[in-house]
């Protein structure tokens, strides 16, 4: 009784989120796992065992997305990255003013709505009147089918995605290099290190954990890219950019074949999380030195 | 010399960052400009980018329309409640969590927290479903209700709140505070950075959002800003006024981005920096 009362206060304030969270998030991801095993109809539903998986897996479009979703993550995530990476190295010299222009610079794309990025990408995409073919034109190259194309609007996708959102991680990375202990830095330069030494060797090895957590988030969130297709693509030409992301949007509220759409959904989450783990594992592995 | 290379390293990275910098940024202020321009100026090539015979008729046709004020006051609404509700709610969770002790903590912590792990499309199908059931699609109750947590603002206060010294605390308790006292008059005004941030964040968050709204309203006046402006761009051939509505949009978070830079900063590294 008196550890109860003890206890109470701290149940009491964490009530109204727990509440929320339990019913608008826990609830939904169980349910999801119901509904992948029914079949919902006009008069209702029924259980269908795993009849709907065994739909999902032998779909081809399904197997097409999950590797158009593969693509897309692998190279957002690694461009990205890299890119990230040095455009920190690059800051992170800079007095602290400059540092902070830089970083607001970056960081703004990222903080736009995802809607009124696309907006204006569309319009670099444009194929008659864009930015982008009319400096191709300039440099006297053909113009680009930027979105038309089956073959090139993959990656208008993933040029976008990468040039807008690479504020958090810029950000993150030059705050991490900025809390590496000058010591190592000094003690390398009087062994005689070259700067590339000195990156190589030290920062890179101490970023480490830092790159993991980035690569991680990264990840989980190019795998569920929808805005993007939706707004630039709508998932062509030819189905060329539908990522899973946007197959469950679409079987989920234009098909309304709930059941297809929740068992791609409990597919891709089972994805996220082996490759979160996998990537844990395999990156923070000799963590402890 | 080591000196004089690294310096010409400086200058060429900082050459080379201003060129991307600029190339990121260039798209906004075209996006800017041509919102002030006639519609046709949009489509041309190359692109006008003179300062030359600038207006606001675009503005005007596009506040001319009553949608566009229903729009941005659904929008305000949704994120006004994701930053009161994240500021309230999240903080008292979070030091629930940073300063209480009660069997399960942990487990329950670890388990908001894995939250912001699960995609979001595995939440979608079933929670629209919910909502269908309870009927609350197409109320504010469905904007609101899922929005007025997020786990990354239980983190945030949680992180913030281990710092504040647990004598502050006992001192009160004997002063005779009871506990809500202790967590408003005390916890609060203490937390005051943090909550900043997670509120400014709550705001652009919700502000942002576009795929919840998308599902979870259907008529053109429960709509936000995004989805409003999606289906404009969708159906309409008038760049002007959608570049209007572009700017519009984007007008508020750019304020709030510039009033409020040093709490967008630290809110992105609190969480994955460890200090």
């Amino acid at each position: 009784m008196y550890r109860l009362r003890k206890a109470l206060p701290g149940y009491l304030f964490l009530l109204p989120s727990c509440a929320l969270f339990a019913v608008f998030m826990f609830t939904p991801i169980f349910r999801g796992l119901q509904l992948s095993f029914q079949q919902w109809t006009v008069s209702g539903y029924e259980w269908v065992g795993f009849s709907n998986y065994e739909t999902v897996f032998s779909d081809a479009f399904f197997w097409k997305s999950l590797g158009i979703t593969g693509i897309f993550t692998v190279i957002t995530v690694a461009a990205g990255l890299m890119l990230s990476l040095a455009a920190a190295f690059a800051i992170d010299p800079f007095k602290e003013k400059t540092q902070n222009v830089f970083k607001a610079a970056f960081y703004l794309p990222s903080v736009a709505p995802i809607v009124i990025v696309s907006i204006i990408w569309l319009w670099l995409y444009h194929p008659s009147f864009g930015l982008l073919n009319y400096l191709l034109d300039l440099a006297g190259l053909k113009p680009v089918l930027w979105l038309g194309d089956p073959q090139v609007a993959l990656f208008s996708i993933i040029l976008m995605t990468v040039a807008v959102s690479q504020g958090p991680n810029i950000l993150i990375l030059v705050t991490s290099l900025g809390g590496i202990p000058k010591d190592y830095q000094e003690a390398a330069r009087m062994d005689g290190a070259s700067l590339w030494q000195e990156i190589v060797h030290i920062k890179l090895p101490m970023l480490k954990p830092t790159m993991t957590y980035l690569v991680v988030v990264n990840t989980v969130g190019s795998f569920q890219v929808f805005a993007p297709v939706y707004m630039l693509t709508s998932g062509g030409p030819n189905r060329a950019t539908t990522t899973i992301g946007f197959l469950i949007y679409e079987n989920a509220f234009k098909k309304f074949d709930f059941g297809i759409a929740s068992a791609q959904a409990i597919v891709l989450l089972a994805i996220v999380m082996i490759v979160a783990i996998f990537q844990f594992r395999t990156m923070a592995g000799d963590l402890e030195y | 010399m080591a000196i004089r290379r690294i310096d010409g390293l400086r200058l060429i990275g900082f050459i080379v960052l201003s060129l991307a910098a600029v190339t990121l940024l260039f798209p906004f202020y075209w996006m800017a400009l041509q919102s002030f321009k006639p519609p046709t100026s949009a489509i041309q090539t190359p692109p006008d980018l003179s300062w030359g015979g600038l207006t606001i008729a675009n503005f005007k046709k596009l506040t001319a329309d009553n949608f566009i004020w229903i729009w941005t006051s659904n929008s305000l609404i949704v994120a006004a409640g994701g930053m009161f509700g994240n500021v309230i709610l999240c903080s008292m969770a979070g030091y629930s969590f940073a300063k209480k002790d009660f069997p399960g903590k942990r487990i329950l912590f670890w388990a908001i927290v894995s939250i912001m792990m699960t995609s979001t499309q595995v939440i979608m199908v079933p929670l629209f479903m919910q909502m269908r059931d309870m009927h609350l699609l197409n109320t504010y109750w469905a904007l609101l209700l899922p929005i007025l947590v997020s786990p990354f603002a239980v983190f945030l206060t949680k992180q913030f709140m281990h710092t504040i010294p647990g004598e502050l605390i006992a001192a009160a308790k004997i002063d005779g505070c009871s506990e809500w006292r202790i967590f408003w008059n005390i916890i609060v005004p203490i937390s005051m950075p943090v909550l900043a941030m997670v509120g400014i964040f709550g705001f652009v968050t919700q502000w942002n959002d576009f795929l919840w709204p998308l599902l979870a309203t259907e008529s053109r006046n429960m709509r936000t800003l995004q989805v409003g402006l999606a289906s404009m761009q969708l159906q309409n051939v008038d760049y002007g006024l959608v570049l209007a509505g572009a700017t519009w949009t984007m007008a508020p978070i750019a304020a709030l981005f510039i009033a409020f830079q040093r709490f967008f900063v630290k809110g992105i590294t609190i969480g994955a920096v460890k200090g």
